[in-house]
């Protein structure tokens, strides 16, 4: 069994026929896995890098950087097994390059300037003289013949006399100047080439994102072997890739992006779940199935409390959200309509005796409900500093596992998303969650005139068991209460 | 005598030979035989024939609208003329020219040049072309009065004097450029004394006397041809026919034209000189009219009886090569 | 293989055939500069140095200094041209066409025609277009258009060195009059010269970039512009035809037509006001013989209907900027009737 391999100068491209190392990404004594990347190699038209075929040790380095060489010449020798110097000088020695790729029979003395008259001074930009994918016909009468480089012919009809295999030898010339026209080559092939129609346009400004398959030749697009080969397995051609990799490469992930993008589906990546994820799926999913909810709103009038609060916060020097007088509402309500601050079980329901309130709090990831205890016995500075403190240690994740249990009663506050209402899911064990939305300046009716008033509506859901309607109703009146007359909240 | 008898008969029979020509278009002209435009240079014939007969086929002359007797005097052949004058296969220009680009350019005239003041540059070139390819030649620019003042011709007689090549600008003062007079529109009011400003010499001389013009180009040219640098020459004179065919020519005085057709004739004024010197006879010049005459008829008719050019000579001769 | 900035190039093209053909002559203002002046003969070999060095190896029978007179030197051009040499005549700016205007369309353009194909004006009229470089109104145009239309003329607009020299070898060679364009922004520019003689003829467009979404046709510097465009659109999947004429008279139309057919798709970039500039012409050629083929209206790029100004923000506007260019292109492929 072999234990020595060649790593020669591959052929990418048609017209690739030598290429100049210009950088080593391993050393001798490096071990390799299969795909990985060796050696760096610049032709006339891209710079790529070379992979390992087999795995194994680097053994042996024969080309240096700034060498040129020739397409199946040796550059290095990776052993996958035991070997030993001789045995390496003696592979390199009896090694014979394999016949450099599809002889092409070169015009005789093509070293000789001038260039052609199309020859193209910025290098990097023009296209090798073949298409990557040949016409798919068999050989017949029209593709034979000698090599045609030198027949005159325009641009547009010698690439579309290549990719349809017509050898312009066979091709009578009327255009321009002598020169074998578009028109001539499809008169010989009895074909015709044409723009496509107007539903496949590119850019993402079409309703129907089709995405434009390239024809062009991509054997200068920049990327990893290993996402060419990918390509050419998917008939993915690499003008249609994106390249993210580095230098702009084109990646084997860019590949599968593209070739899923092709198929006219959404992208997708996959995440895991956290343990926040599953708790969250876990308890709501139980909750909705397990819970007979329903839903009451009442249009609350705020601005009376924004002005309370902008004195409290701007004379009396606090910092008192809406949230925190929404939660020292509930905490009132909570003791005037006790039976909403209750929990529902299969023999019993509880009565608690204190409003311990849970408050939502959007986090990284997820969402968690730090409680704040006992809302009743405090003034909204406190309630306004706990909530404060609580939400930005459940930002860092730095709250206590008894910080976020308990809890009679939740809120759930997405007004500063502007969002005119909305329900919520109660968290189990608890009866009842108010949900808040934003407050919008409307217009409503006072006695028979219309004023503009400040109006955010909230929506208590509640579970039937042990909540009924009425209730419910007496609770958000009595929430009502409170925040349309902010002087109830100070004592 | 600046003329030998053998010179003033060839001189003779060419002023004649122009004389004789612009009539016969002129009347052509008036049957409707010819198209376009006509400038007649009757009445100017000896400064044309006097400076030619002082120029050899290889040096080079550029000409005005008024271009049909510097062709003829440069020795341009009269029956291609009178076809290209008329729009006719065979004509000197192919029928693509016509009256006012007439040009003999095997005979190095390098064109009538429709556009006033637009010869005096060009023979600044072929002057250049000279003096850099190391010849003899020389060249000569026919400018009217008009032209006199065009900024081109300015131009053109400073390059040469910086370039110090060998180019006459020979100013022919008719008295009038189209419908104005010269003593109006030439500031200086006289053109030869602005040659000494650009730094060449110049002479004056009566565009009417042969023997006078004769002399005086025969100076002119040698100064070029010895590399003395370019020079000026004002020859006086009138021109019998309007700026075009078909100008009545109201802006000149009462009588003017047929006093100078009677007192300012290079023919009569020459024939009779002659004669006084005893240098021909009558019946010799007599002689000439007739043959002149007939060779003019008989260019006439031919081209009257020639085809006009084909369409599909329309795009030949844009370029020199396949375009 | 050596690299030659188009500066270079050019100057070679005319050494080259200077030695080769001893009816070349060089005519126009400070071609050398210091004539008659105390200091140095060959001070500026041009005013952007492209003639730098002829004086010296030619001497003044070849390399000729001329007072500032554009008709004359146009003229005496063309009059030198009918008789025996072959004069390469520089017009400084090519701002100033409108001095000589009447030497170059109505004289040499049509000499040879006029005088029933019997006389010839071999002569090169090289001039120096183009803004950017903050030269104000009336030194920065490209007037290419007033002489393509011109019947008898030939003009040429190379965008590269290579294409520079070999181009302007042809020109010199041709035995019309050739006005060749030169775009001052491009002369720092290089690539691969060879150092031998060579020829590119008139009439043959390049492909600077080869696509099937779009075709783009650039003109002078403006194609370098629509192929940085074309480069950065790759990579979003749209592959375009960069084409460079090189040469607007003879114009190379089937090469763009035969592209039309295959994209559907035209966008033409010139730096010449909108109306009656190249664009426009190209575009009209394009609608009346590749019609069907059109899958999109034709856009032109084209720099703003006013003079050139001169404050660099101001004329930066004025350009055609290569957000136009991608303006233009996402245009025509987002397209729908």
């Amino acid at each position: 069994m072999n234990t020595l391999h060649a790593l020669t100068v591959p052929k990418w491209g048609m017209s690739m026929e030598e290429g100049e190392i210009t950088e080593w990404r391993v050393a001798v004594g490096d071990k390799i896995a299969v795909g990985d990347e060796l050696v760096d190699i610049e032709t006339s038209k891209i710079v790529n890098a070379a992979e390992s075929a087999v795995a194994g040790t680097l053994v042996r380095i024969v080309g240096d950087v700034g060498q040129t060489l020739k397409v199946g010449m040796l550059m290095a020798v990776v052993a996958s097994g035991e070997t030993n110097d001789a045995a390496i000088d003696e592979f390199i020695a009896a090694f014979v390059p394999a016949a450099a790729g599809a002889a092409r029979a070169q015009p005789a003395g093509t070293q000789a300037p001038p260039p052609p008259a199309a020859a193209v001074p910025q290098v990097a930009h023009a296209l090798p003289d073949a298409p990557v994918q040949p016409a798919a016909a068999a050989p017949n009468a029209l593709s034979q013949g000698p090599d045609d480089a030198e027949v005159k012919a325009s641009v547009v009809a010698r690439r579309i006399a290549r990719a349809h295999n017509i050898n312009l030898h066979n091709v009578g010339a009327t255009g321009r100047n002598g020169r074998v026209s578009k028109a001539d080559v499809e008169k010989a092939g009895g074909i015709r080439v044409v723009a496509e129609a107007d539903e496949a346009a590119v850019g993402g400004a079409s309703a129907r994102q089709e995405p434009r398959r390239s024809t062009a030749d991509d054997a200068h697009i920049a990327s990893t072997p290993v996402a060419r080969r990918l390509a050419r397995s998917l008939n993915i051609n690499l003008n249609d890739v994106t390249g993210t990799s580095r230098r702009g490469r084109v990646s084997k992930e860019d590949v599968e992006r593209a070739a899923i993008a092709a198929t006219g589906l959404a992208y997708y990546t996959e995440t895991k779940h956290s343990s926040m994820r599953k708790t969250i799926a876990a308890r709501l999913s139980e909750s909705k199935q397990t819970i007979p909810h329903y839903r009451v709103s009442v249009d609350i009038e705020i601005d009376s409390l924004l002005q309370q609060r902008a004195y409290m916060n701007g004379t009396l020097g606090h910092k008192i959200s809406v949230n925190d007088f929404v939660i020292k509402a509930c905490g009132g309500a909570l003791t005037q309509v006790p039976q909403v601050n209750v929990q529902y079980s299969q023999d019993v329901i509880r009565q608690f005796d204190q409003a311990d309130i849970s408050v939502a709090v959007a986090v990284k990831g997820g969402l968690i409900t730090p409680v704040i205890r006992n809302v009743g016995a405090k003034g909204l500075p406190q309630i306004a500093a706990e909530s404060r403190d609580l939400a930005h240690r459940a930002q860092v994740g730095t709250l206590g596992v008894d910080e976020f249990t308990g809890g009679t009663f939740s809120i759930s506050n997405l007004g500063m998303f502007g969002v005119d209402q909305f329900d919520a899911i109660i968290n189990l064990p608890q009866a009842a969650i108010l949900a808040v939305a934003a407050g919008v300046k409307k217009p409503v009716v006072r006695g028979d005139s219309i004023v503009v008033a400040t109006v955010m509506r909230v929506s208590l859901s509640a579970d039937h068991r042990a909540i009924d309607g009425a209730v419910a109703a007496q609770f958000l009146q009595s929430v009502k209460g409170f925040l349309e007359n902010p002087a109830s909240m100070l004592i | 005598m600046s003329l030998d008898k053998k010179q003033f008969l060839q001189a003779y029979r060419t002023m004649r030979t122009i004389r004789d020509f612009e009539y016969r278009v002129s009347d052509e002209f008036g049957k409707g035989n010819i198209p376009g435009f006509l400038h007649l240079y009757a009445g100017q014939e000896a400064i044309a024939t006097g400076m030619c007969m002082n120029l050899d086929d290889d040096d080079y002359i550029v000409s005005t609208h008024r271009g049909h007797g510097h062709c003829i005097a440069k020795g341009g052949d009269v029956g291609d003329m009178m076809k290209e004058i008329m729009a006719k296969q065979g004509g000197s220009c192919a029928g693509k020219g016509g009256s006012m680009h007439i040009a003999a350019v095997e005979k190095g005239m390098l064109g009538a040049n429709a556009i006033v003041g637009g010869g005096p540059p060009l023979i600044v070139g072929a002057a250049l072309s000279a003096k850099t390819l190391g010849t003899d030649r020389v060249g000569v620019s026919f400018t009217g009065d008009g032209g006199s003042n065009q900024g081109t011709t300015f131009e053109a007689m400073n390059l040469a004097v910086v370039l110090q090549v060998p180019a006459i600008f020979l100013f022919e003062n008719n008295g009038y450029g189209e419908g104005t007079a010269a003593g109006y529109a030439v500031g200086s009011k006289d053109i030869a004394s602005r040659a000494a400003a650009f730094g060449m010499p110049a002479l004056k001389v009566d565009g009417a006397d042969i023997f006078a013009t004769y002399e005086a180009c025969k100076k002119a040219v040698k100064h070029c041809r010895s590399g003395k640098g370019p020079i000026a020459i004002e020859a006086t004179i009138t021109r019998f026919r309007g700026h075009f065919e078909g100008d009545a020519q109201a802006y000149r005085g009462k009588g003017e034209v047929k006093r100078l057709m009677k007192d300012m004739d290079c023919l009569i004024i020459a024939t009779a000189n002659a004669i006084k010197k005893k240098l021909v006879t009558k019946a010799e010049l007599t002689k000439i009219d007739k043959e002149v005459a007939e060779y003019i008829d008989v260019a006439a008719k031919a081209a009257l009886a020639a085809p006009g050019p084909d369409v599909s000579e329309l795009l030949t001769d844009v370029y020199s090569s396949a375009y | 293989m050596p690299i030659k900035t188009y500066r270079q190039a050019i100057n070679e093209a005319m050494a080259q055939e200077m030695r080769r053909d001893s009816t070349v002559i060089v005519i126009g203002e400070d071609v050398a500069g210091g004539a008659g002046c105390d200091g140095d003969r060959d001070a500026y070999g041009g005013v952007m140095g492209v003639t730098k060095g002829l004086f010296p190896e030619f001497g003044e029978s070849r390399v000729i200094d001329t007072p500032i007179t554009e008709s004359a030197i146009m003229g005496a051009a063309a009059g030198a041209a009918q008789t025996g040499l072959r004069p390469i005549a520089e017009l400084m700016f090519m701002d100033f066409l409108g001095v000589c205007f009447d030497q170059i369309y109505n004289q040499a353009a049509k000499f040879r025609y006029m005088f029933g194909g019997k006389a010839q004006c071999p002569m090169v009229v090289r001039t120096m277009a183009g803004a950017g470089l903050r030269g104000g109104a009336q030194h920065s145009q490209n007037l290419t258009q007033m002489v393509t239309m011109v019947p008898g003329l030939k003009v040429v607009c190379p965008t590269n060195a290579y294409d520079a020299k070999g181009l302007l070898i042809t020109a010199i060679r041709d035995n019309d009059c050739v006005i060749f364009v030169e775009d001052k922004f491009l002369y720092e520019t290089s690539c691969e010269v060879p150092d031998e003689m060579y020829t590119i003829p008139f009439g043959e467009a390049n492909f600077l970039r080869e696509g099937t979404d779009v075709t783009i046709v650039g003109i002078s510097n403006c194609v370098n512009k629509a192929l940085a465009v074309a480069d950065r659109l790759a990579a979003e999947g749209i592959s375009c035809d960069v084409i460079d004429p090189r040469t607007t008279s003879p114009l190379d139309e089937e090469a763009i037509i035969e592209s039309v057919e295959t994209t559907g798709r035209l966008v033409i970039v010139d730096e010449m006001t909108p109306r009656c500039g190249i664009a426009a012409d190209i575009s009209s050629i394009i609608a009346e013989k590749a019609f069907g083929a059109l899958r999109a209206p034709i856009r032109k790029v084209t720099a703003a209907h006013s003079p050139i100004p001169f404050a660099p923000a101001l004329e930066d506007a004025w350009m055609p900027q290569e957000s136009d260019i991608e303006e233009a292109v996402r245009f025509v492929l987002g397209y729908k009737r």
